[in-house]
């Protein structure tokens, strides 16, 4: 049974990965601040804020003393903030650059540490962001988080590559989540037009992008992929 | 025995296991002065990259921490905690809760 490790599951996206996985007959091992209004026989849920070091390190040294090692890792957390940079304090700032950035730093490297010690090969997603390649304006810390992202994904997908570990990124246009809705309307209307197809994009179609890294034979890594751009 | 020694043991019980499995081994006639990292040191960045994640492991069995061995100075020529496995040893004593 092929097992996945999914950051930020208990809602939205990452809610719906971890579906996605387990009706495909995979074992999910999920984490998040708090505990997963949602059960499976084959999900796993572990409490963990992936911005603390220590947190990151014991959810993946209790993987391996329940006898999991995932093949995969999705970094699905993260967290937006609409505000006009002149009126974004510093608290938010540095917030949204650590739980965007640093945690996948975190997450990812215990991910390949536990991939080197048992000497397998590991995929890594990391869930990124249009609002990246079209420069967003009025979420610019979020932007540069996401972007600090992309950059350690494709410095990784470098380093790691003698460690046959891959790493990629998956940025989707907006979706319907908590997030989308919490948009002013006038900002969505300015956005929508920008995609290729203005419209949100689905879980769905998410879910189709990581399978193309996670169901795939062929070794592809430091490969972005943005969906409805 | 004191803690820095049992240490010492420990990496080098490690590194007779790392021996098993690649080339070119490591000497370990020196003990405790067995260069590891930098200038004499015949690990190369990959192989105390498999030697530190190995040691966290062990540590975690011997004494029940989950201790992260990441260090600024980590690939320092000069500097490195990993330079030797006494000052690896008294790099991990220093972390480990008195």
């Amino acid at each position: 049974m092929s097992t996945l490790a999914i950051t930020g599951s208990s809602k939205g996206l990452g809610k719906a990965l971890a579906e996605h996985y387990l009706n495909l007959s995979w074992q999910v091992l999920g984490c998040s601040r708090h505990q997963a209004d949602w059960s499976h026989p084959h999900y796993y849920h572990h409490c963990c804020d992936v911005q603390s070091e220590q947190e990151v390190v014991s959810w993946f040294r209790k993987m391996k003393h329940d006898g999991f090692l995932p093949e995969a890792v999705i970094h699905n957390a993260g967290q937006a903030s609409m505000n006009h940079s002149l009126l974004t304090d510093e608290a938010t700032f540095r917030r949204l650059w650590e739980v965007n950035t640093l945690s996948a730093f975190l997450v990812g490297r215990e991910a390949s540490k536990r991939w080197v010690r048992e000497k397998v090969a590991g995929k890594l997603i990391f869930i990124s962001t249009v609002a990246v390649p079209l420069a967003l304006e009025g979420e610019a810390a979020y932007v540069a988080a996401k972007a600090g992202l992309e950059g350690l994904a494709m410095s990784w997908a470098n380093e790691f590559k003698p460690l046959n570990i891959s790493v990629n990124v998956i940025g989707p246009g907006p979706i319907d989540t908590a997030l989308w809705r919490s948009v002013p309307a006038d900002s969505k209307e300015k956005l929508l037009p920008r995609l290729k197809e203005p419209r949100l994009t689905t879980k769905e179609e998410v879910a189709a992008a990581c399978d193309s890294f996670l169901l795939s034979e062929t070794w592809l890594s430091g490969e972005k992929i943005y969906l409805n751009l | 025995m004191d803690r820095a020694v049992e240490l010492q043991n420990l990496i080098l019980q490690v590194l007779e296991r790392y021996n098993r499995y690649n080339q070119p081994s490591v000497d370990l006639s020196a003990g405790a002065d067995t260069l590891l990292f930098g200038s004499g040191g015949s690990l190369d960045s990959m192989a105390l990259v498999s030697i530190v994640i190995e040691m966290e492991e062990e540590l975690e069995n011997a004494y029940g921490v989950q201790l992260v061995l990441a260090d600024q100075k980590a690939v320092s020529r000069s500097l490195s905690p990993f330079l030797s496995v006494r000052r690896f040893a008294a790099y991990i004593d220093e972390l480990l809760p008195q």
